[in-house]
C-alpha cells in the first residue's frame, strides 16, 4: 500500500505507524510526521493570524504540544485533526493577546492589517490577468473580514476539504454549528464581493485551474 | 414548475454544501440557466471556493522547521542520536528499574529473616520472649513455603517417573532398529540413559536412522543413544 494518498497525504496505516514510532522516542519518524503536516497546518494559521513570526511560533508550540502529549493520542481520530484543534486554540490565543479577537465579538467592522499586498508576489505565476488578481486580492481581504470561527470553518472546509463532521472535531464545536458558521460567511461574504461590482468571476475560476 | 430565485436562495447552502438531493440539484440548475442573477451570484460563491481551495498566498515554513522541532523535544535519552524519549518509555524504565531491584532486594531480607530468627541462631538466643509470636508469625509464613517445596519436589519426582515412561517408550520404537540395546540389558537401567532429546528427536527418527546404525558399531557407544 502507498504511504501517501493522490494529495499526498500520509496513508493512516502510515500515519498510525509513524505515531506509535514516535510514541517510542523515534525521532527520524517525529520528523517525517511533522514534514507531512507542516505546510497544511502553517497555511490555516497563517491564514487565520496573519502574521508570518506569530503563524510560525504557534505551528512549532501545535507540534510540540502534540508530541509532549502523543502518548494520550486516540487513534480512533486522525492525527491532522487533533493537530488543527491545537493550532486553532493557538489561534484564538494569539489573537487574544494581540486584541483582536474576544469571544464572539464580530469583528468584521474592522479592516484587515494590509498585510494582503505582500502575498501578491507569492503566486499568479500563471498568466493572470490584472482583473483575475484583484478578485483574489478582494477574495481573500473578504475572507479576512470573517470572525475566527467562520474564517477556521471556511479554511477547512475548501482548503482542507473537511466535512462540517470533521470541522466540528476540529473546532470542538458540533457540525450544525459549523453549518451555521459556514453559511454566515457565505452570507457576509456574498455581502462584501457583490460590492465590487464584478462583471465575470469565472475569471478568477479560469486564473486559478 | 421552475424554482423561483427564492427558492433557490433557501437551498443555496445545502447545495454549496454538496448535500442536495440528485432531484433538487437538477432544479437549481434548471433556474440557473434562465436566471442571470442566480447564476453570477452561484458564480461567485464557486470562486470563493475555488481561491481559497487552490490559490496559494500562504509563506512556507522554511526547510528546517521539521529539525527545529524535533531538536526543541525533550530528550531525556537519544535512541537515535537525536533521539526523543517520550515520557512514556521513561516511566516504563522507572517502573522496569524498580521492579527489578526491589523484588530480589525483598526476598534476600525474607529470606535471611527466615533463616535465622526461628531456629535459635546467635540473634534468636538473646531475643526476649517478646518475640516469640513474631517467631510463630515467621513460622507461620515458613511452613506452608516449605510444604509448597515439599510438593514441587514431588511434583519434579512424577515428572522423572513420567519421563522414565516417556524414555521407555522410546526406547521400546528405537528398539526396533536398535535390537541390541534391549537384548543385553533392562529397560530399567537404560531408561535413565534415554535423554529428553530422544524425546523430542523421535519424529527425525527415519531421518537419522543410517548414521546412527554407523555410530552404534562401535563398542563403546552399544548401551548409549546418542546424537
Amino acid at each position: 500500500m502507498s504511504d501517501q494518498d493522490g494529495n499526498g497525504r500520509l496513508s493512516p496505516l502510515r500515519e498510525r505507524e509513524l505515531i506509535e514510532k514516535a510514541q517510542e522516542g523515534c525521532a527520524r519518524s517525529a520528523h517525517e510526521l511533522i514534514g507531512s503536516y507542516q505546510d497544511r497546518l502553517h497555511a490555516f494559521v497563517w491564514r487565520m493570524v496573519r502574521n508570518d513570526h506569530d503563524a510560525e511560533e504557534i505551528c512549532q508550540d501545535a507540534f510540540l504540544r502534540a508530541f509532549q502529549a502523543l502518548d494520550n493520542f486516540d487513534f480512533a481520530y486522525r492525527f491532522s485533526t487533533w493537530l488543527f484543534t491545537i493550532g486553532y486554540r493557538l489561534c484564538l490565543n494569539a489573537m487574544r493577546r494581540r486584541k483582536d479577537y474576544s469571544g464572539d465579538v464580530d469583528f468584521s467592522a474592522l479592516r484587515s492589517d494590509g498585510r494582503v499586498d505582500e502575498t501578491l508576489g507569492v503566486f499568479d505565476e500563471v498568466a493572470n490577468s490584472d482583473e483575475a488578481k484583484r478578485l483574489k486580492k478582494v477574495i481573500w481581504d473578504s475572507v479576512d473580514e470573517l470572525t475566527p470561527p467562520q474564517k477556521a470553518t471556511v479554511l477547512l472546509f475548501y482548503k482542507e476539504s473537511l466535512s462540517c463532521q470533521e470541522i466540528g472535531e476540529i473546532l470542538e464545536m458540533p457540525a450544525a454549528t459549523v453549518k451555521s458558521h459556514l453559511h454566515r460567511a457565505r452570507n457576509r461574504l456574498k455581502e462584501l464581493l457583490e460590492r465590487q461590482l464584478v462583471e465575470d468571476w469565472s475569471v478568477v475560476r479560469l486564473g486559478v485551474a | 414548475m421552475l424554482m423561483t430565485c427564492r427558492h433557490v436562495a433557501q437551498v443555496r447552502d445545502v447545495y454549496l454544501d454538496g448535500e442536495l438531493s440528485p432531484s433538487l440539484t437538477a432544479e437549481v440548475h434548471a433556474h440557473l440557466l434562465q436566471c442571470p442573477e442566480c447564476q453570477e451570484q452561484f458564480e461567485m460563491f464557486r470562486a470563493c471556493g475555488e481561491v481559497i481551495a487552490k490559490d496559494p498566498p500562504e509563506p512556507r515554513l522554511d526547510s528546517g522547521f521539521a529539525s527545529r522541532v524535533v531538536a526543541s523535544l525533550p530528550k531525556a535519552n537519544s535512541t537515535f542520536g537525536t533521539g526523543l524519549q517520550t515520557r512514556r518509555s521513561l516511566r516504563q524504565r522507572f517502573w522496569r528499574l524498580a521492579i527489578g531491584t526491589s523484588v530480589p532486594a525483598a526476598a534476600a531480607v525474607l529470606f535471611f529473616a527466615v533463616l535465622i530468627w526461628p531456629s535459635g541462631g546467635p540473634y534468636g538466643q538473646v531475643l526476649p520472649a517478646v518475640y516469640e509470636k513474631p517467631a510463630d508469625a515467621v513460622q507461620g509464613v515458613v511452613t506452608p513455603t516449605l510444604n509448597a517445596f515439599e510438593e514441587t519436589q514431588d511434583a519434579v519426582k512424577s515428572l522423572g517417573k513420567l519421563r522414565g515412561i516417556l524414555a521407555a517408550d522410546v526406547q521400546k520404537n528405537v528398539g526396533d532398529a536398535r535390537h541390541y540395546v534391549d537384548e543385553g540389558e533392562g529397560a530399567e537401567n537404560d531408561g535413565p540413559e534415554v535423554t529428553l532429546l530422544d524425546v523430542l528427536l523421535q519424529p527425525f527418527r527415519d531421518v537419522l536412522q543410517p548414521i546412527e546404525e554407523q555410530d552404534t558399531e562401535s563398542p563403546d557407544e552399544e548401551k548409549i543413544i546418542r546424537f
